[in-house]
């Protein structure tokens, strides 16, 4: 076969996929290079130039993947396209807002969430409200029953046993000093929130130990009323507990809720898959646990800093009411932001269209 | 071959230019180190605070003060570094801790949009459920003694369905990225190797003209192990010898007679491949591939 070796006067053949590679490899590179700072830095540490060229190279580098795919026997070479055209894909498909607008975003989806779940949470005050019945009715019956759903370290002396002048003074008086309290109210905070939180993720046991948390929060709140209303210290007691209570109780309702929306992706999951379903509920219930988790942090602050400092029924009042104000005026925010979203949404639309 | 012996999953997602892209989805054991590692840097920094709360409690004794208000803000700020760790650095970035860049891992959404805030909260609200409350509940039953030991066993089960549950998760999911509907992936590393049937274009002088016949034989399996012959030459892993036997079971199979598979394997081996890789290009744009020399036709 001495003879091929005589036909040295053409020139090699030449694979298409090197000339191809030849012609694109310089604005790969560059790709790769921006791509490599914005996994360094951030996407805003781009100048103009580069991010005009960002989505260009994109799209040729996505083109050459799917050329080479077809069409070149290099592995090497299709190997290296895909990972550029996937670090590209993250950087540019992947990106999010910015972080501070991502935490106003939350502070108003909170509130907007809450609204849309109120079967849920209709539910929720339906079973603490039954808890606070039961134990509010046993205990009138029977004081024995209070220490079935009180310990000792939360009654803290309030008993039915206790004389008149003692549970009047544990509203106007603090037991302990002033510090002691807030380490007892940020003690209970996180206790609180763990709770909640709890009740949310243990909500696909079909939302049993939602029902469970709210009846047991009743029960005890019930056993409370039971004590104070047979000594006629109701309306102080109201007075005493509301100004943290509706934030912290407004917060275990919606830990309820959040399970209880979990739960019924569960049971009820309508058109969709189970999974699916409960991945849906899941991301609106941990909106609620988080909104619960913040009123939770609020409640304890004011519980532990502005309590005993507050001593008189009218303010307590004035300041429950006040309390009901702001949360009001939160989810009237959210609701502004909400469909001010909206119509932007709607114009964007009809521009489109138009 | 490396890949089909690797055994990676992967996922596909289908961008809106119509190319469907993988990524590799994290193994869980990087998974399980990088949660060590992050799980490392927050103990680190409890122990920063104890200290610093030493420090404040001695100066806040020695002026007068309480130290309630220290006690209370260790509490909430131990509750806040835990539960926003993971939450905080995923957000700011891009969804990933410090043990995941570590690790070169980053969490992406399934549907591949960015990543929602509402997926970040879930899957770390969920965290906490499936590894830290349970093993607190242990620890519970453990110190109230007798009576509350079933509250251990709950706590251990729990743990060990919470752990267990991504080994048998066709995309490895934890309970987390069920419920946010997120994916923990490698974050992919792209480099472009040397082009093997460049490096001989440029040595035009030697040349040999392979017959199609010749050329007929090998497929891409063989052509794709040559090329990584020949990058095991670049990395010096590769001596004379070996390329002599290569160049010369070749020659022997495509009946080729020169004599440069003893004078130049590596030569040889180079013109051979460029050949080879040009004559199954070609063919391929006809429609025919030829998947390894076993193929007929």
């Amino acid at each position: 076969m001495e003879t091929t070796n005589q036909h040295t006067a053409q020139p090699q053949a030449v694979p298409r996929s090197v000339l191809f590679r030849k012609e694109r490899e310089s604005s790969w590179q560059e790709l790769e290079d921006i791509v490599a700072q914005v996994q360094r830095k951030s996407l805003s540490a781009l100048d103009d130039h580069e991010l005009h060229r960002l989505p260009i190279l994109y799209r040729e580098a996505i083109n050459s993947l799917s050329v080479a795919r077809a069409t070149a026997l290099d592995r090497s070479l299709i190997q290296y396209l895909e990972a550029l055209c996937a670090q590209s894909y993250l950087v540019i498909y992947g990106s999010r807002r910015p972080a501070r607008r991502m935490l106003w975003a939350l502070f108003v989806a909170v509130p907007n969430q809450i609204r849309k779940s109120t079967r849920e949470l209709f539910l929720a005050t339906l079973f603490f409200a039954l808890g606070i019945t039961v134990a509010w009715s046993l205990t009138d019956r029977d004081p024995q029953w209070f220490h079935v759903f009180v310990n000792k370290q939360m009654s803290a002396g309030r008993t039915p046993w206790a004389s008149t002048e003692s549970l009047r003074n544990s509203l106007y008086h603090a037991q302990e000093d002033k510090s002691g309290l807030s380490v007892f109210a940020s003690f209970l905070f996180t206790n609180n929130a763990r709770v909640g939180m709890l009740a949310f993720s243990l909500g696909f046991l079909l939302g049993i130990p939602a029902a469970l948390l709210l009846f047991y929060n009743g029960l005890v709140l019930g056993a409370f009323f039971s004590v104070f209303a047979s000594r006629g210290l109701l309306v102080p007691f109201l007075g005493w507990l509301l100004p943290h209570g509706i934030p912290e109780i407004f917060a275990v309702l919606l830990c309820g809720g959040a399970g209880f929306l979990m739960g019924r992706a569960l049971l009820l999951p309508e058109r969709y898959r189970r999974t699916e379903a409960l991945r849906n509920a899941g991301l609106k219930a941990s909106l609620i646990v988080v909104g619960a988790i913040f009123l939770f942090a609020y409640a304890a602050i004011f519980e532990g800093f502005f309590r005993q400092l507050i001593v008189d029924d009218v303010m307590r009042f004035l300041l429950a009411t006040l309390q009901i104000l702001l949360l009001l005026w939160w989810f009237r925010i959210a609701r502004r932001q909400e469909q001010r979203d909206l119509a932007a949404e709607n114009f964007e639309m009809e521009t489109n269209a138009a | 071959m490396q890949e089909s012996s690797k055994k990676t999953k992967h996922i596909k997602i289908l961008p809106p230019e119509g190319v469907t892209l993988q990524f590799n989805l994290a193994t869980i054991p990087s998974r399980f180190l990088a949660l060590i590692f992050d799980m490392f840097v927050i103990s680190l920094s409890v122990f920063v605070m104890i200290l610093a709360l030493v420090a404040l409690f001695v100066g806040g004794s020695l002026f007068g003060g309480s130290g309630g208000y220290i006690l209370s803000f260790w509490l909430i700020s131990l509750f806040l570094l835990r539960q926003c760790y993971f939450f905080f650095f995923e957000l700011v970035w891009q969804g990933s801790t410090p043990g995941k860049r570590l690790l070169g891992l980053r969490v992406i959404a399934k549907d591949g949009r960015p990543l929602g805030l509402q997926a970040l909260i879930a899957r770390n609200l969920m965290r906490d459920i499936e590894i830290f409350i349970p093993l607190a509940l242990v620890g519970q039953g453990f110190n109230m003694g007798h009576e509350q030991l079933w509250l251990s066993w709950i706590g251990l089960g729990w743990t060990i369905l919470a752990i267990g549950f991504p080994f048998f998760h066709p995309q490895s999911m934890r309970f987390g990225d069920v419920i946010g509907g997120t994916f923990v992936i490698e974050v992919p590393k792209a480099q472009l190797l040397a082009d093997k049937a460049r490096s001989t274009t440029h040595a035009r002088q030697a040349t040999i003209n392979f017959t199609p016949e010749q050329l007929s034989i090998y497929g891409e399996y063989e052509l794709e192990t040559l090329a990584q012959v020949l990058r095991k030459v670049d990395d010096h892993k590769a001596d004379i010898d070996d390329l002599r036997v290569i160049s010369r079971t070749i020659a022997e199979k495509i009946r080729y007679q020169g004599s440069e598979p003893f004078s130049s394997p590596l030569l040889f081996l180079q013109l051979f491949y460029a050949a080879q890789r040009q004559a199954l290009e070609q063919k391929l744009l006809w429609g025919q591939r030829k998947v390894n020399k076993y193929q007929k036709k």
